[in-house]
C-alpha cells in the first residue's frame, strides 16, 4: 500500500487513489470558477454589457427625447445608412485619422521612441529631470491639461502676449489650427507612456550587440534602424495597439480645447458622437458611430499585428 | 485539508454573493444631487404630499433664488392644502437638459413638477415625458399670458406646461459714440439698412471700435441662432417652420434675405474680430469687457444681459444704463409690424410619470400667481411672461435698478418664438449656428450658405417633410 500524501495532485498508482485525484482535480476546476465568478460578473457588468447594448442600440432609433423616446422601434441599418450619406461623417473620419496620425504615430508613438533613445546613456540627474517633467504631464488629470493649453494657445493668452512683446501678430492657433493645437496638446501628454515603455524594452538590448556594430563600423542611425528598431518590433507593436486605442477615443482634451470648432474643424469622431447623442438627443445614431469607431479601433489593431508580428 | 479547504470555500462563497449583490443592487446612479436623497416618488408620510421639484442650479444664486421662490409657492399652496410641502431637486446645469430627459422615463426618479426650456416642451410632449394639463385654461390666471406664452406651452392643441418667465433680443447701442460720429439719439432703426448704414458710419469715423456685434458660430451654439440670424429672419416672411403644413422650411426669401444681410456685414468689415465671436467665452467678452469700456458701438444680446451691471452683478457698472440705450428690432424692409423679436423663456411643466398631476397643476399655478411671481423674476431679472405684472412693487423695483428691462413690453408686442416641434430643431439650430461662423469668416458666399442650409433641412427633416416657401 503507498501512502497517499496529503498534498493534492500528488502522483499515486491504484485506482482508488486515481478517482480521488479526478475528484480533486475536479474539485480544482470548481473553485476556480466560483473565484473568477467576481470578476466575470464585473467585466460583463462593467465592459461587455454596455458595448453589447451600444451595438443592439446603433439598430433602433431611440432618443433621449421626442417621439421615438419611449417608442422605440427596431430600424436595422438604417442609422448606418444615414451616416454614410452624412458629409460630416467623413470629415469626421479625416479629422480623427489626422489626429490619430499626428499625435499618436508622430506626436507619441515615435517621439517616445526618439526620446527613449536619446535618454539612453545619459548622465543619471539630466535623464531624472526630462522623465520627470515628462511624466508630469502625463498625471496632469485631462481636463487640467485641455485648460492649460487652452490658456496657452487662445486668445489673449500666455503664448500671444509673449510674442507681442516681440512685435510678432498671434493668430489664435485654436482658431487658425485646431488640428494642430490638439495634436501638440495630446503629445505632449501621451509621450510618457511611449517613452517609458520603449525605455524599459531598450534596456534589454545587450550592449555587446551595439559595440560589436560599432566596431564594425555602423553609425548610430544605421544602429537604430538596423538593430534596435527589428528587436523592439513587439513593444512596439505593444504601444501602438493602446495609444490608437485610446487616441481614438479620446473626447475631453479636445472638446474642452475646441470644442470641436471652429464650425467643425477638429469634430474627430469622438467629439461628433457626443453631438448626435447628447446635443441633438440622437442616441441611437451617436450609438452607430460608436460601432464605427470600436470597428476602426479593431481592424487597426490588426493591422499592426500582422504587419509587426510576422518578422521573427 | 479538510477544514482549511472548507474555510477556503465559505471564504470565496461569501465574498463572491457580496460582491454579486454589491453589483447587483448599488449600480443605480443617482442623478440628482437633492440633498434630502428620497427621489421622485411623493412620499407621504402622515399626510404629507410632497412635491418634487427638478430646476437646474447654474449658480449659487440662481439655486437660493429659485428655492425661494418655491417655498413661497409651498405657502401660498398650503392655504388650500395645508400638508403640501415641496421637496427640491437641483440638476447640475452643464448636463440639465440629458439629466432630465433621463429622469422623466422612469417613475422612480421622475419629479413632479420640471423647470423646462419652453422649447424642449413640444419633444417632451411628443417622448411623452411631460402630461397635457389643459384645465390650467379655466385657471383665473391663464388669461393674462401673453397670446406668444400661451402658445409656446401648446402642442397639437394641448396646454402642456406654464411660462414662468420670458426674454427678448435687444439692440444696444452706445450713446457716446452715436454723438461722436454724428447718429441720433436716441436711435430707432427703421429697417436693416439703417442698421448697416449706422454701423458703417461708425466704422469711417471711429475706427478703434467695433461697429456691430453680432453673435456667431457654433462654439455659441443656439445663441448664435437666436440673436445672430433668427431675429433678423423674424423680420421677414419666413419662418423656420409652417405650422399649416407641418414642414420645416428650408429655404425661400426671407432666407435668401437674411443669408445676405449677414454676408453683408461681413463684406463691409463691421463685425467684431473672429477671435472674440468664435470663442466659448464670447458673451463675457461682450457683457464684461468690451461694454464696460465701451469699445462697441451696436450689439445685439438678451434684454436681461444688465444682470451684470447691477452691484450685485458680475461686473458692477451704474454708468450702464446712460452709457447704452435699447432699440427694437426692425423687421427687414419695415413692413408691418415694424419690429419684431424672439423670446424664448423657461415654463413649468408636470411629468407624466409624477405622482399626483392634479396637485402638481395646483402647484404651477401658484408658482406663477402675479405676487409670487413677480418677487423671483425680480430676483432674477428676468421678463415676466404676464401682461398684469408691471406695475407689481417688485417689477416695479426691477426696472428702476435695470431701466433696459422696463423696454421689456414694447420688445414683447410683437414678438415670436422658435419651433420646438420636434428634435430637428436642435440639429438645424446647429446647422445654422455654423452656417452664421462661415459668413462671419467669408468662407462661405449668401448663396452657398442658402444651399447648405436647403439641403441640411432637407436631410435632418426628411424630404418629406420639409418645403421650400415662395
Amino acid at each position: 500500500m503507498v501512502k497517499h500524501l496529503q498534498s493534492s495532485g500528488a502522483a499515486v498508482a491504484g485506482p482508488v487513489k486515481r478517482s480521488k485525484r479526478r475528484r480533486v482535480a475536479r474539485w480544482r476546476i470548481v473553485e476556480g470558477v466560483i473565484l473568477q465568478t467576481p470578476l466575470i460578473f464585473t467585466v460583463l457588468t462593467f465592459l461587455a454589457w454596455p458595448i453589447i447594448w451600444t451595438f443592439a442600440l446603433s439598430f433602433t432609433n431611440f432618443s433621449l427625447t421626442g417621439a421615438t423616446a419611449l417608442h422605440w422601434n427596431w430600424v436595422g441599418l438604417l442609422n448606418f445608412k444615414q451616416l454614410f450619406q452624412d458629409h460630416s461623417f467623413f470629415k469626421s473620419i479625416g479629422l480623427s485619422v489626422v489626429y490619430l496620425v499626428g499625435s499618436a504615430y508622430l506626436g507619441q508613438c515615435v517621439f517616445g521612441f526618439v526620446l527613449a533613445v536619446l535618454m539612453r546613456d545619459r548622465p543619471k540627474w539630466l535623464s531624472t529631470v526630462v522623465g520627470g517633467v515628462i511624466i508630469l504631464a502625463w498625471v496632469v488629470p485631462e481636463i487640467i491639461g485641455a485648460f492649460m493649453w487652452y490658456a496657452l494657445l487662445s486668445n489673449g493668452s500666455v503664448v500671444g502676449q509673449s510674442l507681442s512683446w516681440f512685435h510678432i501678430p498671434y493668430q489664435t492657433w485654436l482658431i487658425t489650427h485646431p488640428m494642430l493645437s490638439i495634436n501638440l496638446a495630446n503629445s505632449w501628454r501621451g509621450v510618457a507612456f511611449s517613452m517609458m515603455i520603449f525605455t524599459a524594452a531598450l534596456g534589454n538590448i545587450s550592449p555587446e550587440l551595439m559595440e560589436a556594430a560599432s566596431i564594425d563600423g555602423a553609425s548610430a542611425w544605421w544602429k537604430v534602424m538596423k538593430i534596435t528598431i527589428p528587436l523592439l518590433k513587439s513593444t512596439i507593436l505593444v504601444d501602438l495597439v493602446l495609444i490608437t486605442l485610446a487616441t481614438l477615443n479620446d473626447f475631453t482634451l479636445i472638446y474642452a480645447m475646441t470644442g470641436g470648432g471652429p464650425g467643425d474643424n477638429s469634430t474627430v469622431l469622438s467629439v461628433f458622437m457626443y453631438q448626435q447623442a447628447f446635443v441633438n438627443s440622437q442616441m441611437a445614431y451617436g450609438a452607430a458611430i460608436s460601432v464605427i469607431l470600436q470597428l476602426i479601433g479593431v481592424v487597426l489593431s490588426i493591422v499592426y499585428i500582422r504587419a509587426l508580428r510576422s518578422e521573427g | 485539508m479538510g477544514a482549511r479547504s472548507g474555510f477556503k470555500f465559505i471564504g470565496v462563497g461569501a465574498m463572491s454573493l457580496s460582491l454579486l449583490g454589491l453589483a447587483g443592487c448599488g449600480s443605480v446612479s443617482n442623478t440628482n444631487s437633492s440633498a434630502t436623497s428620497n427621489s421622485g416618488a411623493s412620499g407621504s408620510t402622515s399626510g404629507t404630499q410632497t412635491i418634487t421639484v427638478a430646476y437646474p442650479d447654474w449658480t449659487p444664486g440662481f439655486s437660493k433664488d429659485t428655492q425661494t421662490w418655491l417655498l413661497a409657492t409651498q405657502k401660498k399652496l398650503q392655504a388650500q392644502y395645508p400638508n403640501v410641502k415641496v421637496q427640491f431637486e437641483p440638476i447640475d446645469g452643464a448636463n440639465y437638459y440629458t439629466k432630465i430627459e433621463l429622469m422623466m422615463r422612469s417613475s422612480k426618479t421622475a419629479p413632479d413638477v420640471v423647470y423646462d426650456d419652453s422649447f424642449k416642451i413640444a419633444s417632451y410632449a411628443q417622448a411623452g415625458y411631460i402630461a397635457p394639463i389643459n384645465s390650467i385654461k379655466n385657471w383665473s390666471g391663464w388669461q393674462h399670458f401673453y397670446p406668444t406664452m400661451q402658445n409656446m406651452v401648446t402642442y397639437n392643441g394641448n396646454v402642456y406646461g406654464v411660462m414662468n418667465q420670458t426674454d427678448a433680443q435687444a439692440i444696444y447701442y452706445n450713446t457716446k459714440i452715436f454723438k461722436q460720429v454724428g447718429l441720433p439719439v436716441p436711435w430707432q432703426p427703421k429697417n436693416w439698412n439703417d442698421i448697416l448704414s449706422a454701423a458703417e458710419k461708425i466704422k469711417q469715423k471711429d475706427s478703434s471700435v467695433i461697429p456691430m456685434w453680432l453673435y456667431a458660430g457654433t462654439p455659441q451654439g443656439e445663441t448664435s441662432t437666436l440673436r445672430g440670424f433668427e431675429v433678423f429672419l423674424a423680420g421677414t416672411n419666413s419662418s423656420l417652420y409652417d405650422y399649416s403644413t407641418k414642414k420645416w422650411v428650408a429655404g425661400g426669401p426671407g432666407f435668401n434675405q437674411t443669408f445676405n444681410f449677414l454676408q453683408t456685414v461681413h463684406n463691409k468689415g463691421l463685425m467684431e474680430p473672429e477671435a472674440d465671436w468664435s470663442s466659448a467665452n464670447a458673451t463675457s467678452t461682450l457683457n464684461n469687457q468690451l461694454m464696460p469700456k465701451q469699445q462697441v458701438g451696436i450689439a445685439f444680446d438678451g434684454i436681461w444681459i444688465g444682470q451684470n451691471y447691477t452691484p450685485s452683478g458680475s461686473s458692477p457698472w451704474p454708468n450702464a444704463f446712460s452709457a447704452y440705450n435699447v432699440a427694437e428690432i426692425p423687421t427687414a424692409n419695415g413692413q408691418t409690424p415694424g419690429t419684431t423679436n424672439v423670446s424664448g423663456g423657461w415654463a413649468l411643466s408636470v411629468t407624466s410619470k409624477g405622482q399626483n398631476h392634479a396637485l402638481a397643476t395646483k402647484f404651477i399655478e401658484a408658482a406663477c400667481s402675479t405676487d409670487v411671481l413677480s418677487n423671483y423674476l425680480a430676483s432674477i431679472q428676468v421678463l415676466p411672461p404676464r401682461n398684469d405684472m408691471a406695475s407689481t412693487p417688485a417689477m416695479q423695483q426691477m426696472f428702476k435698478s435695470n431701466p433696459w428691462m422696463s423696454k421689456g413690453n414694447e420688445l414683447l408686442q410683437n414678438t415670436t418664438y422658435r419651433p420646438g416641434v420636434g428634435p430637428q430643431y436642435s440639429e438645424i439650430s446647429t446647422e445654422i449656428a455654423k452656417l452664421t461662423g462661415e459668413l462671419a469668416m467669408g468662407s462661405m458666399t449668401a448663396k452657398q450658405a442658402e444651399q447648405d442650409f436647403t439641403s441640411s433641412v432637407t436631410s435632418i427633416a426628411g424630404a418629406g417633410n420639409s418645403e421650400t416657401a415662395n
